[in-house]
């Protein structure tokens, strides 16, 4: 089995699989993910950074204005979209986002847990939560998951 | 055969038997004075036998209306004449006023006197009469008696007009009576109406100390019927309400709303107490007026627990959004660490941004603290020119803020006043950091002072200030600081006063919380007025007293 190096700033990761019983080498390339980090907390788009940027391709905004734009650009396999946010929150964001997109993978973020905002995350289709102060490790888990 | 014995009797002599005997037909007649048309008919009847006439009639004022009224003839029967007014200053009437006057036809062949009798008859519809006799009571006319000619066609002897003069009188008096008694009887039902069926209960009190009024109100309340406490002394009812309306009976002290609480009924009243006075303004009982109070409290007390609910859950959840962002980066860094001591980047941003949380932390527990404990002002003589001065130097030279213009317009009039400093250096600095924050790529920043007078019934244009109490003061100094920044947006404009309200990037500002708590203190208050992305001008109002 070959297994590829890990290239820090590449947008491809080389996976390569020898599977004995076909004897054929398959290579599947896969392209990096790219997630947007929504949330108006500088530290916590930081620490988000930090811990996701080796496997994945990081964007990051501080508003919800500015998110809903870069998504419609296109490109983007997940957001971590923060609720409490000035001027617009994260439940408003997901569903402009919704309005246009129905299947993009949206994590919410959150220092609070609000039934109501549950509830209505719930109605607009959300694949997880994440509660601050998060775990290192719980974060990736999730994201790893939400992203197979 | 007696009737006929009467007629001659009377028509010859006043024979006294004869008289009693007519008193106390009469008499029996009143019996049945509740009913006023059947006594009228019977009295006419009987007046038809003792003078031998054609016919009797009585025609009553109608007080109210104005008008001739009720009219009860011995021949026809009962009927009401309708819509002939009796103007008092009509000649006829002031003319009848007199219970002497008598209008008889043949006493007045031609001239304004047969006049008047012609209209007289023609109003009252009695044309076969032949005398019209007023029925004067305390002196005011109440009817007419009107009657035929007699039967045998004689005239009307002295003694006749005596008798009827006599009879007429008594007859009035009679009427008035009633008519009075009924209106009595009429009011007593009212007000005793009245109080049954008042909200709040009632006793009242002689002399004796006896309950005399008991109301419906008051069986609620205290769970006693009315026969149970009437006629008994004001201890058995309840001890404390007692002493209270004996003090009131004996002292004079009246209470006004007092709150007392009664066991063992377990309630809470508002009392209220007078002393009652008699016709000649001598104190003769008590009366206590009382509403249960305890459903009220209870509501009252029921709202303010919801109220500090719904206080106690705004500022959890404000709390906790605030100190969780910042133990987020705190904790996510830590937990970073082990793997990435190497990387002298990280090691940088792990400094600042830990550290920078952690004071984060600290400043917004200091503030929620001073917002929390803000004490009551200590009340200094001072110029507030020369506190506005010292912070706006402090702010320049420590902040340094960048392409602002800093106007100033005070007026030299406004004297010293009295106010706590530290607390309004505080105010400025808030309001100044605030106007200065709000123009992050420059603008100008003014402040004036001024004198204004303000009615405390005059509702401004302001959306802050019509959602508070305003003190009663007229007279105020004020300071207004403008600024040319983004401004603030209608929606948010009423929340800005309230803490843990943010616009900026994820603070909360208690600044201008802080600031209004201080004014407020201060018995003034704070009025906002803003355009989005001309400006805001925020106005201290402090009293001049």
């Amino acid at each position: 089995m070959l297994k590829a190096n890990l290239m820090k700033e590449a947008h491809f990761q080389f996976i390569c699989r020898w599977i004995k019983r076909y004897k054929i080498k398959r290579i599947i390339i896969v392209m990096r993910k790219k997630i947007l980090i929504v949330d108006d907390e500088p530290g916590c788009r930081e620490a988000l950074k930090i811990i996701l940027k080796n496997k994945y391709n990081i964007v990051v905004t501080d508003n919800g204005i500015d998110a809903i734009e870069l998504i419609k650009q296109g490109g983007f396999h997940l957001i971590i979209l923060d609720i409490i946010m000035p001027k617009i929150n994260g439940i408003e964001v997901l569903k402009r986002i919704r309005e246009f997109d129905t299947q993009l993978k949206v994590i919410i973020l959150t220092a609070i847990k609000n039934k109501e905002f549950v509830e209505e995350a719930e109605k607009l289709g959300v694949s997880g939560y994440i509660f601050k102060p998060f775990d290192v490790t719980k974060v990736t888990t999730i994201v790893d998951k939400v992203l197979i | 055969m007696e009737q006929l014995y009467l007629k001659r009797s009377i028509n010859r002599n006043l024979n006294v038997y004869n008289l009693l005997r007519l008193m106390r037909r009469l008499s029996k007649i009143t019996y049945y004075m509740s009913d006023l048309e059947k006594f009228l008919k019977s009295v006419a009847d009987l007046f038809v036998e003792i003078f031998s006439v054609t016919n009797v009639s009585f025609t009553l004022v109608d007080e109210e209306a104005g008008s001739w009224g009720l009219k009860v003839s011995s021949q026809l029967k009962e009927e009401k004449i309708k819509n002939v007014s009796i103007l008092t200053t009509n000649g006829t009437i002031m003319w009848l006023n007199n219970p002497e006057q008598m209008l008889h036809r043949l006493e007045f062949e031609n001239g304004e006197q047969l006049g008047l009798y012609q209209k007289l008859i023609n109003e009252l519809q009695i044309p076969n009469s032949h005398i019209c006799i007023p029925m004067v009571a305390n002196g005011r006319l109440i009817g007419i008696l009107s009657m035929g000619c007699k039967t045998d066609g004689r005239a009307f002897g002295p003694e006749d007009l005596r008798l009827l003069s006599i009879l007429t009188e008594y007859l009035s008096a009679l009427l008035d009576y009633s008519y009075t008694h009924k209106v009595i009887l009429n009011q007593k039902e009212y007000h005793k109406n009245i109080l049954e069926n008042m909200a709040s209960g009632i006793i009242a009190i002689n002399l004796r100390e006896i309950v005399t009024i008991f109301n419906r109100s008051a069986e609620d309340i205290l769970g006693f019927k009315a026969e149970q406490v009437i006629g008994k002394h004001i201890q058995m009812v309840q001890g404390n309400l007692a002493n209270l309306i004996l003090d009131t009976l004996h002292y004079g002290k009246s209470y006004r709303r007092k709150e007392i609480h009664i066991l063992p009924e377990n309630i809470l009243l508002g009392v209220s107490t007078s002393q009652l006075y008699d016709n000649n303004g001598k104190v003769n009982g008590a009366a206590m007026v009382f509403t249960n109070l305890s459903n009220i409290k209870y509501a009252e007390v029921k709202t303010h627990k919801n109220n500090e609910n719904i206080l106690w859950e705004r500022l959890s959840i404000s709390l906790s959004h605030e100190i969780k962002n910042s133990l987020t980066p705190i904790k996510s860094f830590v937990q970073l660490l082990p793997n990435r001591y190497n990387d002298t980047d990280f090691r940088e941003k792990f400094y600042d941004i830990v550290l920078y949380n952690i004071e984060r932390l600290d400043n917004f527990t200091e503030r929620i603290n001073r917002f929390a404990q803000i004490s009551k002002p200590k009340l200094k003589d001072g110029n507030i020119h020369k506190i506005i001065d010292d912070v706006l130097s402090f702010i320049i030279e420590k902040q340094n803020p960048q392409n602002i213009t800093f106007i100033k317009r005070y007026t030299n009039s406004i004297p010293n006043i009295k106010f706590d400093h530290s607390q309004l250096r505080e105010v400025f600095y808030n309001l100044i950091i605030n106007g200065i924050e709000s123009m992050p790529d420059g603008g100008t920043f003014s402040i004036s002072t001024e004198i204004e007078n303000r009615n405390s019934g005059y509702r401004y244009n302001s959306k802050i200030l019509n959602s508070k109490l305003l003190p009663a003061n007229n007279k105020y100094v004020v300071i207004n600081f403008t600024d040319t920044g983004i401004g603030i947006s209608d929606e948010d404009i009423t929340k800005i006063f309230n803490p843990f309200f943010t616009i900026k990037k994820g603070r909360p500002n208690l600044g201008l919380a802080i600031a209004s708590r201080i004014i407020e203190e201060h018995n003034g208050f704070i009025d906002v007025k803003s355009e989005l992305n001309e400006g805001s001008t925020f106005s201290v109002y402090l009293p001049l007293d």
